[in-house]
């Protein structure tokens, strides 16, 4: 079923934001300490652009299983709202933007994904 | 992806945990913002110092925040001049505790927003969870 990709890609994506999320946590948590740098994942756009030639190889499943947090995988923010003096690079301001940001990417993830879900139900129920 | 978001909670829970303890911290410091010594010349109660560092809990796992350090600040002491205080010297002279009041209460609000920020996270790690599980009542 093609459709079956779109739910692997709500799986990925969320996977995705739930990482994100751990990222904002860390810079909250570690908003006074020294020299600490803010992190981030890396864009969804290069995400999609890996599902999307392994969709086309058919190289088996799509890993979910990614780990969005490993070094290779983590960017370092550009502190562009400023460092402390302390060498901190996070602001509290801009993580919680991120953080509403995710949690509304994540309400529409789910929503696509009911209304999905709603549209197999009714091609089985007939 | 709810594991995830669940260490998303227990990040921001560290983030709790520190700013409390700053908290205590800075209690401290304002409680005793005025207790000398007992002796003549003796030392004051010195203001303390909380540090923070980041903790990474795996490789390439988030980083949580642990409590480096609390240490005596270095800053001199105040000395005023109360002849007939027990902690006077020869001259009647006293030292008096390095606390300022005003760099603590600033000191506090700064743990109160933070701890706020924390919350903040967990709230928004809680609702994005309870949405997945909302998924399943879509299905009936």
């Amino acid at each position: 079923m093609a459709s079956m990709g779109l739910f692997q890609l709500a799986g990925l994506h969320s996977s995705w934001l739930a990482a994100r999320q751990v990222t904002v946590a860390s810079n909250v948590a570690n908003v006074d300490t020294p020299g600490y740098r803010a992190v981030d994942v890396k864009p969804f756009t290069e995400v999609m652009a890996e599902f999307a030639s392994k969709a086309t190889q058919r190289s088996g499943a799509t890993d979910a299983s990614n780990n969005f947090l490993s070094d290779a995988e983590r960017r370092f923010l550009a502190p562009e709202w400023g460092v402390k003096l302390s060498g901190n690079s996070v602001s509290v301001e801009q993580e919680l933007l991120r953080g509403q940001e995710i949690r509304t990417a994540h309400s529409l993830n789910m929503s696509v994904t009911r209304a999905f879900h709603n549209m197999h139900l009714a091609a089985t129920r007939g | 992806m709810a594991g995830e978001l669940v260490g998303a909670m227990r990040v921001a829970a560290s983030g709790l945990n520190v700013q409390s303890t700053r908290l205590r911290v800075i209690s401290e410091n304002l409680a005793n913002a005025n207790s000398t010594g007992k002796t003549p010349g003796a030392d004051p109660y010195s203001r303390k110092t909380i540090t923070f560092a980041s903790e990474l809990q795996s490789a390439g796992g988030p980083s949580r925040v642990i409590v480096d350090s609390i240490a005596p600040s270095v800053d001199p002491f105040r000395v005023e001049k109360i002849p007939g205080h027990p902690a006077a010297d020869a001259d009647g002279f006293v030292k008096l505790p390095n606390v300022q009041t005003l760099v603590e209460l600033a000191d506090m609000r700064e743990a109160n927003r933070s701890y706020e920020a924390n919350l903040q996270v967990i709230k928004q790690s809680k609702d994005m969870i309870s949405m997945t599980i909302e998924l399943l009542r879509s299905g009936r």
